[in-house]
Parts: C-alpha cells; sequence; structure tokens
C-alpha cells in the first residue's frame, strides 16, 4: 500500500481529512452538546459506560470533549484501524504481490529498507493525529471556547504511543508474513472486540483502551504530564517489536 | 528437407544437428486448397567460415528465379539498414561463446561476405493441390513422374537425395542442419512464412543465389529454394536457437582464489525446514564469459542464484563476487553485481520510467540513464504504466534495469522467459557482448536452447546439486547422438522404428507420431542414408537432429530425471 513518495502523501492527506473533518464536525456540535448533554445521559443510560463518558465531559468541559471526540474515538478507531492497514502491507504485501524480491535485491540494507518502511508508515499514521490536534485550539474558537496547546500535544503523544505500539505489532507480524488480509482481520477483529468489552461495565478493565480512555487523558490534562506507567511500555513494545521486525527480516526469505 | 537426407550421403564430416517442422494448412479456404507452396527452411552450421564459402559457391550454381513477393520482402527489409551487420562483420572474442551467422546465399551483385559458421537456406516449392491437378503436384503418383522424365517428389526418394546431394557433395558436412518444411498458402500460412523470412532478411541480404534450387527443384516437382539467409550472431533472429555454441577454447579452470569480476561459491548449503534445497558444492564463474546454469523447475538454480547476491542466507558455505565476501545482507556484494529476479513481479501502479528509478535505487546517475536508452532501444513505452505491461515488456524492464550499472558481475535469473524469438535473440546478443567486456554473467534458464547460444559454460542443477560442470561445445556434440523424426500417423511412425531398426540404431523409442532414435554413433549420416533409401516409408514431416530438450539431456547424459 504505502510504497512510493506519492503514495505516504496520498494515504497521510486522506488521513488528516477524514480525521480533521471528525473533529471539525465534534467541535462544531460541541454548543449543542453542553446543552443537552443531562438529555444524552438519560439515552445512555442502557449503556452504563456511555454514561460514565457523559459524566466526565460535564465534569472536564470541553478538554474532555476534545479528549473523548478526537482521542479516545477518532484515535482509537480511525486511527488505530490505519495503523493496523499501513503495518500490515508494510512487508506481507510486498510479499503477497511478488515484489519483495526486487525491493530486496537492490543495493541497499535490508535494516534501511526496513526502517524506512517502518518510518514513513508510522509517519502517515501519526501526522494526521499530530497536525488536527495543533488545530484545535483554531476550531475551538468557532465556539468560543479554548483549550492548551500543550495539553493537546501531551494527549497526542500518548495516543501516539499506543498507536505506535499496535502499529509495531503488526508491523512485526507482517515482517514474517505474506498474507495481509489475515494480519488486518485478526488485529482489526481483536481491537474491535477490545472496544466492544471497553462499553461492557463488568469487563471494561479488561479492555486495552483503558490505557487511551478519557479518563486517562484528564489525567494528563490535571497533571500536565505524561503518564509514564501507560507510555513506558507502549514505547517498550515498540521497541521490542521493532527490533524483532529487524531480526526477523535479516532472515527473510523473498 | 531433401538436403538433409542428401547430406547423409556426404562423407567428409557428420551434421550435428537437424531438424524440420511442418506448418498446417489451411484446408477451409477453397484457393488455399487449390495451391499450396511448400516452404523447406534448411539451417546449417558448418564446422568453419570456409566451408560457408564452398556452400555458397555451389548454391550459386543453381539457378531460379525467387519469387518476386518474397523479394519485396527481402528488399524492405535490407533496407532498414541490417545489411550493415554483413558488410561489417564483427568477430566475437574468441573466449565467448557467441556463434555467427552467415548468409550463404545472397544477391549475385552483392555477394555477401561469408564469415561464421551458420547459414539459412529456406526452399520452396509451389504445387498445386491434387485435387485440382491430373499432371503435376507434390501427390502425383511416381510412376507417372517417371514416365515424363521428372524427378521424384518425395524428399526421401533416393534418387530425389541423390540430386540434391550432388551439390552438397562439393561441401565440408556442416556440424549442424535444421530444417523447416512449411506447407504455406496463399492466404493462411503465407504470411507468416514471409514474416519468418523477413525476419531473417532484416539482417542479411538474401534471394539472388536462392532462385537456383528454387527452379531446378520446380521443373522437377521437387523442392524449390525460395530464398537463403543468415545472420551475424549479432543481429540473430532465426527461429531455432543454436545449440551449438562457439568456443575458440574451453573455459579456462579458476582457482579457488577470489578474483576481481568472478564469483566464487563454495559449499553453499540451504535448507527450508527438512528440505535441503541446496547442496553443497563448489562453483567459480569467470568474467568475460556466459554461464549457463541449466536444470528443470526445482532444482535450485533461483535459490543458488539467490545465496550469491545474499537475498537468500546459505545456512553453510561461502561466496565471494568480485572480490567482496558475502556478509550480512549482502549489501556489498550487490553493490558490486546485478542481478535480475526470474520471479516477474512488479508494481504496477508505476510508470515504467519510475520503476526503472526504483530497480535502480543505490545506482550512480549514468546507470539510470543507460537503463533509459537500454529500455528505449527495446522499445519500451517508459511512459506507460506497467500494470500495462505485457509479460515480455517486463521482463526486458528488468533487463534494462540489470545490464545499465556499470558492475563486474550480472546475475540473470531466467533474463528471456516469455520473450519473442527476436526479443530473445536481441537480449541474449547483449548479454554476450556484455560478458566480452569482461564481465562475468551467470544467466539460468530450465530451457537448454534459450541459453546456449551464448554460454561458454554449462552448470547443470538436479535437485539442488551440481551434476555436470561443462563446456557448452561438449554438450552440444554430446548431444548429436539424439535424432527424432515426426511423421504422419501413429502407424507410419509404427513402420518406420520397424524399418529403421538395426545396427545403426542404439535406442528406438516411439510416442505417438513421433520416434526417437538413439544413434549407435556420433556420424548420423549412415542413419540418414537409411532413412533416405527407405522408400517403403512416407516422409517425415518432421526431423529433428542435435537438439536435446533439458530432460533429453539430464536423463540420457546423466542419468537424472531432469522434469
Amino acid at each position: 500500500m504505502l510504497r512510493t513518495k506519492r503514495a505516504y502523501v496520498a494515504y497521510g492527506l486522506g488521513l488528516t481529512l477524514i480525521v480533521g473533518l471528525m473533529l471539525a464536525g465534534a467541535i462544531y456540535w460541541w454548543p449543542t452538546f453542553s446543552v443537552n448533554v443531562t438529555q444524552l445521559k438519560v439515552f445512555a443510560l442502557p449503556v452504563p459506560m456511555l454514561g460514565d463518558m457523559l459524566n466526565q465531559i460535564e465534569r472536564g468541559g470541553v478538554a474532555a470533549y476534545v479528549a473523548g471526540q478526537h482521542y479516545f474515538k477518532a484515535g482509537n478507531t480511525v486511527c488505530v484501524g490505519a495503523a493496523i492497514l499501513f503495518a500490515s502491507g508494510a512487508v506481507a504485501g510486498e510479499a503477497q504481490r511478488g515484489t519483495l524480491e526486487v525491493w530486496l535485491a537492490r543495493p541497499v540494507s535490508r535494516a534501511r529498507l526496513l526502517t524506512e518502511r517502518y518510518v514513513g508508515g508510522l509517519l502517515v499514521t501519526l501526522a494526521p493525529l499530530f497536525l488536527t490536534s495543533a488545530l484545535v485550539p483554531w476550531m475551538l474558537t468557532w465556539v468560543d471556547e479554548s483549550m492548551g496547546f500543550g495539553d493537546l500535544m501531551r494527549m497526542s503523544v500518548h495516543c501516539a504511543a499506543m498507536l505506535t505500539a499496535i502499529y509495531s505489532l503488526a508491523f512485526l507480524w507482517s515482517t514474517a508474513s505474506s498474507d495481509p488480509m489475515r494480519i488486518i482481520f485478526v488485529v482489526l477483529m481483536f481491537f474491535v472486540f477490545q472496544f466492544a468489552i471497553y462499553l461492557v461495565k463488568t469487563a471494561t478493565n479488561y479492555s486495552f483502551f483503558r490505557l487511551a480512555d478519557i479518563e486517562v487523558y484528564m489525567k494528563i490534562v490535571l497533571h500536565d504530564r505524561l503518564d509514564m506507567r501507560i507510555v513506558g511500555p507502549f514505547v517498550a513494545v515498540s521497541v521490542v517489536s521493532y527490533v524483532t521486525s529487524l531480526r526477523v527480516f535479516a532472515r527473510r526469505v523473498p | 528437407m531433401p538436403q538433409v537426407i542428401a547430406a547423409a550421403r556426404l562423407e567428409h564430416a557428420a551434421p550435428v544437428r537437424v531438424q524440420a517442422r511442418k506448418l498446417e494448412i489451411d484446408q477451409r479456404r477453397p484457393a488455399v486448397r487449390a495451391h499450396d507452396d511448400v516452404l523447406f527452411l534448411v539451417q546449417i552450421v558448418v564446422a568453419e567460415a570456409d566451408a560457408v564459402e564452398r556452400a555458397h559457391e555451389v548454391l550459386q550454381q543453381r539457378e531460379e528465379v525467387v519469387g518476386q513477393r518474397l523479394r519485396a520482402v527481402q528488399r524492405r527489409a535490407r533496407d532498414v539498414g541490417a545489411q550493415d551487420d554483413l558488410t561489417r562483420p564483427r568477430d566475437p572474442p574468441a573466449q565467448v561463446g557467441v556463434r555467427r551467422e552467415h548468409s550463404v546465399l545472397d544477391e549475385p551483385a552483392e555477394p555477401a561476405p561469408v564469415f561464421g559458421r551458420e547459414a539459412v537456406f529456406e526452399v520452396s516449392e509451389r504445387r498445386q493441390h491434387p485435387a485440382l491437378t491430373s499432371r503435376e503436384g507434390p501427390r502425383q503418383r511416381p510412376e507417372a513422374r517417371a514416365r515424363r522424365g521428372d524427378p521424384p517428389h518425395d524428399p526421401l526418394d533416393a534418387e530425389h537425395a541423390a540430386r540434391n546431394g550432388q551439390a552438397l557433395e562439393q561441401l565440408d558436412m556442416p556440424e549442424r542442419v535444421a530444417f523447416e518444411l512449411g506447407h504455406d498458402s496463399h492466404l493462411g500460412h503465407r504470411a507468416r512464412t514471409v514474416r519468418r523470412v523477413g525476419q531473417r532478411a532484416t539482417h542479411s541480404p538474401v534471394g539472388g543465389t536462392a532462385r537456383s534450387l528454387a527452379g531446378t527443384a520446380r521443373r522437377g516437382g521437387g523442392p524449390a529454394l525460395l530464398s537463403a539467409s543468415a545472420s551475424l550472431a549479432r543481429a540473430n533472429v532465426h527461429t531455432f536457437p543454436s545449440a551449438i555454441p562457439v568456443q575458440a577454447t574451453r573455459p579456462p579452470k579458476s582457482s579457488s582464489a577470489a578474483r576481481a569480476g568472478a564469483i566464487h561459491a563454495r559449499g553453499l548449503v540451504r535448507r527450508f525446514g527438512a528440505h535441503t534445497v541446496l547442496q553443497p558444492f563448489d562453483v567459480d564463474v569467470e568474467p568475460g564469459l556466459v554461464t549457463g546454469l541449466l536444470g528443470p523447475n526445482g532444482s535450485g538454480k533461483s535459490t543458488f542464484m539467490r545465496c550469491l547476491v545474499g537475498l537468500v542466507r546459505a545456512d553453510a558455505g561461502a561466496v565471494t563476487l568480485d572480490g567482496v565476501r558475502l556478509l550480512g545482507d549482502g549489501t556489498g556484494v550487490r553493490e558490486r553485481a546485478t542481478y535480475a529476479p526470474g520471479e516477474l513481479h512488479l508494481y504496477g501502479e508505476l510508470k515504467g520510467h519510475e520503476q526503472l528509478t526504483f530497480l535502480l535505487r543505490g545506482r550512480d546517475r549514468a546507470a539510470h540513464e543507460r537503463a533509459r536508452n537500454i529500455a528505449d532501444d527495446l522499445g519500451l513505452p517508459l511512459e506507460r504504466r506497467v500494470r500495462g505491461y505485457s509479460h515480455g515488456m517486463k521482463r526486458q524492464l528488468l533487463f534494462a534495469a540489470a545490464m545499465a550499472p556499470d558492475v563486474r558481475v550480472r546475475i540473470l535469473d531466467e533474463i528471456s522467459e516469455g520473450l519473442d524469438p527476436a526479443k530473445r535473440s536481441e537480449i541474449l546478443e547483449r548479454i554476450a557482448d556484455d560478458a566480452a567486456a569482461g564481465r562475468a554473467v551467470l544467466l539460468s534458464s530450465h530451457h537448454l536452447g534459450e541459453v546456449d547460444r551464448v554460454c561458454a559454460r554449462l552448470l547443470f542443477l538436479s535437485k539442488g546439486q551440481l551434476i555436470a560442470d561443462e563446456a557448452a561445445v561438449d554438450v552440444a556434440r554430446r548431444s548429436s547422438r539424439r535424432l527424432s523424426l515426426v511423421w504422419a500417423d501413429e502407424a507410419s511412425a509404427t513402420r518406420a522404428l520397424d524399418v529403421l531398426r538395426g545396427p545403426l540404431v542404439a535406442e528406438a523409442l516411439r510416442d505417438g507420431a513421433r520416434t526417437s532414435w538413439l544413434l549407435a554413433e556420433d556420424d548420423p549420416r549412415p542413419f540418414l542414408a537409411r532413412l533416405a533409401a527407405a522408400s517403403e516409408l512416407p516422409a517425415p514431416i518432421a526431423l529433428e537432429h542435435g537438439r536435446m530438450s533439458l530432460s533429453d539431456l539430464y536423463r540420457d547424459l546423466y542419468g537424472v530425471e531432469g522434469t
């Protein structure tokens, strides 16, 4: 999928557009939401976790709303999907279409080729997140609200760490596989399941998304710092996955 | 066909290879049924250039008018400038196995220079369909012809063979003779045949002398020479790949020391799970030569080549390429060599020039320029997306990328696979030139005939083992005992087995209408003479001598099942 500069730019712009439009729509809807939050909580009664989220937003104001709409909703769905998509095709896609050999046959080291592919896909995944986050203060002026740029960047870094971990795991699998569709299906299904159990009150603490929900983001805003107990493991998983990918790729047969 | 049979009567030397093929007639068209032209293609490889010269002189003594249409084709072809190749012969370096071809028959006003060792004759006979003729024609009863004093038509007729043999008796025996028999028609296969003639003619002025045999044969109801053509190896577009690469000297045995521009592989082993794909063996590929790596599918050719450039890590063994030892992922080795993969998968979304840029990453700017030039020479549309390329065009794109970098080693996996004969010849010719410039070229194929024309040395793999390492000329010699005949029907084939079996034949097999013969001795002439004299047999529709398929070679020479 991501093989040429043109593809990187196209997919990056596409993802930016999708996430940006979602964010713009959410911010545009903020005044209506804030007025009607009480009624919305009534609708959310059958799903207690939704009620909890609405309570958090009611308490946290526009910052919690942005965290919920941008980082929890867009970050944990669209960006996770993009990360899985870009990572799964990185090497397995080449193998599947048979171009792995011409990719490797050039006088360029495998480590360099893999790193380029890894960094390229990661940039396409993360750049839209940071770019759209940087636009939040400007968008909030539409609704006479404001939010600290530092808070937004810290929340973006947290979300990026989570996406990098997911991306790296999918990338590692891609390095060893020749079937990108299987990777996409399995990993996506796993995270859909994780999202599903997040909404179940009794099982929510077993969900991966507890590591990147509104409550976590609001703690970052309140404490003005990243929660390294969460970001640290994300980074560790990413590094280990990347290093393992290099080792696997070094012995990869075209 | 008659020349081949006549060749059996020659006593000076033995042909190594004979081939004949019959084209089908489009019988649906009444006009086609009314008139058939029969075309014979006679391809002769002789031992030395002098023999071609003598053939030229002998055949010029015979006269006939060449068909107007064919001459027009030949003239057009000549006008495109390919004559330069004939008038300015270039000698390939002695150490490179390049076969040179040359026309032995030419316009009298413009006698072609004689050099090289191959000649191609095209012999034609026009005849009326038996349904519409009562006095003449190929199917006329022999006794009727005899009453009129006509020579027999049947190319295998002994008398006819003798007539045709008289001229050739003055020649040294060719090393190889190949025939193509074409039952041509005005509307059907004529165009195909003429086009094929034209292909040859693009590289050689042809025609004039060809008249002689044509007239003689037409008068007698026998075959007539319509045209004759040949070409230099540089412009080699003939239909049949040669099995006789010319090699001045046997390729030198290399030392084990690493040399610049050479490939040294020592004891490479590669296993995939419990399956050992490569067994340990040593190979040295010398610069200045094209070395062929042959083997059936699954024999380990591609894995071996991938191991050489580090794409597959060998479990054991060592590789030194252009003086650099293969270490790590082989980037250092790949900087000194180009590798064209056998798997033909490219990025369809890229345009041709973008794909070239992709393939040439890590090479200098000059390589990019050269690749574009090669691609332009090959006629590749670089502005089109690769997804619109045909199989052959993709192969040529890979070839352009592999030949462009200024490196001393090229490793080309199945580079001519899927190409039409003209492109294949062009590519093989470029490869030969490249090797002549001092580069080591390792060329793999599972078709013996595709690579042996440029390879000086052949490495044979089977089940991951190197089972033979031979000079190509030796392989060609060993193949000279094989001969096959294709008959019109199985009954004829069965009868041929009975009639021709004898002390001249070590082994005879029938597969449908094809009979395969393993001759008892290298010289096929006694057997051909016996074939010519066997008047009770019909004429075979195809004859092949001196050509072996890879599976034949493996089975007969090495006792290994090659397919």
